[in-house]
C-alpha cells in the first residue's frame, strides 16, 4: 500500500500496479504516470482533488502532436497508378504541369492514370510532373448523395468525393 | 407520449430528408472520357449487347429500403463524371436494419455518336 497523496514512481516500464486499499489494478504506464492517489480525508465533495494535476508528460505531448498531425494532414490511401506510354519522359517542375478539371481543347494522349483516397489535386499534379506529363485532368468521383434529391441531374453533395482520379496527358500537337 | 411520438416522427422525417447515402467509385478502365449527362445514364440489370468498355466499379450504401429509384439516381450522378453511358447492377440488397445497397459496373459504349465523341478526346 502506497502512502496517501504520493505519486507512483519506480514501477515496471510496461505496466504499473495501482494499489489503493488493497485493490490492485493493472494500467498501462502512459495512463497512470500522472495519476495521483487522493487522500479521502482531504477530498471534500465540494472541492475534489484533481486527478490529473500535473502538466502533460513529454510522451503524452508527442502522442497528442502525432495524433493531431495525422488528423490534420491528408494521408493518401489506396494509391493506385497505371502507366501506359511506351517511352519515359523527363520529369518536370509541378508548376509546368497544367491542372485541369475537364478535357483540354488540344488533342492529347493519356500516358498514365492515378487514383487515390484523401489526396489533393496538387499532389496528383506533382506525381504527373515526375513522369513528365504536360497536364493532368483531375476528376473527383463518388462521395455523399443527399437522399432528399429528386432529380438525376442534381447533386447538392457534388463537392464531396470518395476518391480522386487523375489522367496524366501529353499533348500530341 | 404524443410529444415523444411526434418528436420521433419529426426526427425520422428530418433524417430521411437531410440524410446522405454514400457512393464509392473506383476507376477500373483506362484513359479519359468526358463526363456524361446523369439523366442519360442507363441503369441495367443485364449485360447490353452493344460493345462497351468498363470504366469503374460503383458501390453505394445507406439508402432507404423503399428508395430504389433514388438509389439509381445516386448511381447515375456519381458515374457520370467518368463518362459512363450506363451502369450494370451486379448485385444489390438490404442489410439487417433496412438499408439498401448496390454494386455495379459503369460502362461506356464504344459504338454510337456519343462514344465516338469521347474517343476522339481521350485516347489511350
Amino acid at each position: 500500500m502506497r502512502r496517501r497523496g504520493s505519486t507512483l514512481r519506480g514501477s515496471p516500464k510496461s505496466t504499473i500496479l495501482l494499489a489503493t486499499r488493497g485493490a490492485k489494478l493493472a494500467y498501462p504506464r502512459a495512463f497512470v504516470r500522472r495519476v495521483r492517489i487522493c487522500a479521502p480525508d482531504t477530498d471534500s465533495p465540494l472541492h475534489p482533488a484533481p486527478v490529473f494535476d500535473r502538466p502533460m508528460s513529454f510522451h503524452t505531448k508527442v502522442f497528442c502532436a502525432l495524433a493531431a498531425a495525422a488528423l490534420l494532414s491528408s494521408c493518401a490511401q489506396d494509391v493506385a497508378n497505371r502507366y501506359y506510354a511506351a517511352e519515359r519522359y523527363a520529369a518536370k517542375k509541378p508548376d509546368q504541369v497544367e491542372l485541369l478539371y475537364r478535357a483540354p481543347s488540344r488533342p492529347f494522349t493519356v500516358i498514365a492514370d492515378f487514383q487515390s483516397r484523401g489526396e489533393s489535386a496538387n499532389s496528383m499534379r506533382k506525381r504527373a510532373a515526375k513522369i513528365g506529363a504536360d497536364a493532368i485532368i483531375v476528376t473527383p468521383v463518388g462521395g455523399l448523395y443527399r437522399v432528399g434529391e429528386e432529380w438525376a441531374g442534381s447533386d447538392s453533395m457534388a463537392h464531396t468525393y470518395s476518391r480522386l482520379v487523375g489522367s496524366a496527358i501529353k499533348y500530341t500537337k | 407520449m404524443k410529444t415523444i411520438l411526434r418528436s420521433s416522427a419529426l426526427l425520422l422525417a428530418i433524417s430521411s430528408f437531410f440524410g446522405c447515402a454514400n457512393v464509392d467509385v473506383t476507376k477500373t478502365g483506362k484513359g479519359y472520357y468526358p463526363p456524361t449527362n446523369p439523366n442519360e445514364v442507363e441503369i441495367l440489370m443485364t449485360v447490353p449487347t452493344r460493345p462497351y468498355v468498363e470504366l469503374a466499379s460503383v458501390t453505394t450504401t445507406g439508402h432507404n429500403m423503399r428508395a430504389e429509384a433514388k438509389m439509381h439516381n445516386a448511381i447515375r450522378v456519381k458515374a457520370a463524371p467518368l463518362g459512363a453511358h450506363a451502369v450494370i447492377l451486379k448485385d444489390q440488397g438490404i442489410v439487417g436494419h433496412g438499408e439498401r445497397w448496390a454494386m455495379g459496373v459503369a460502362i461506356r459504349y464504344t459504338t454510337g455518336q456519343s462514344a465516338a465523341a469521347g474517343s476522339a478526346q481521350g485516347s489511350r
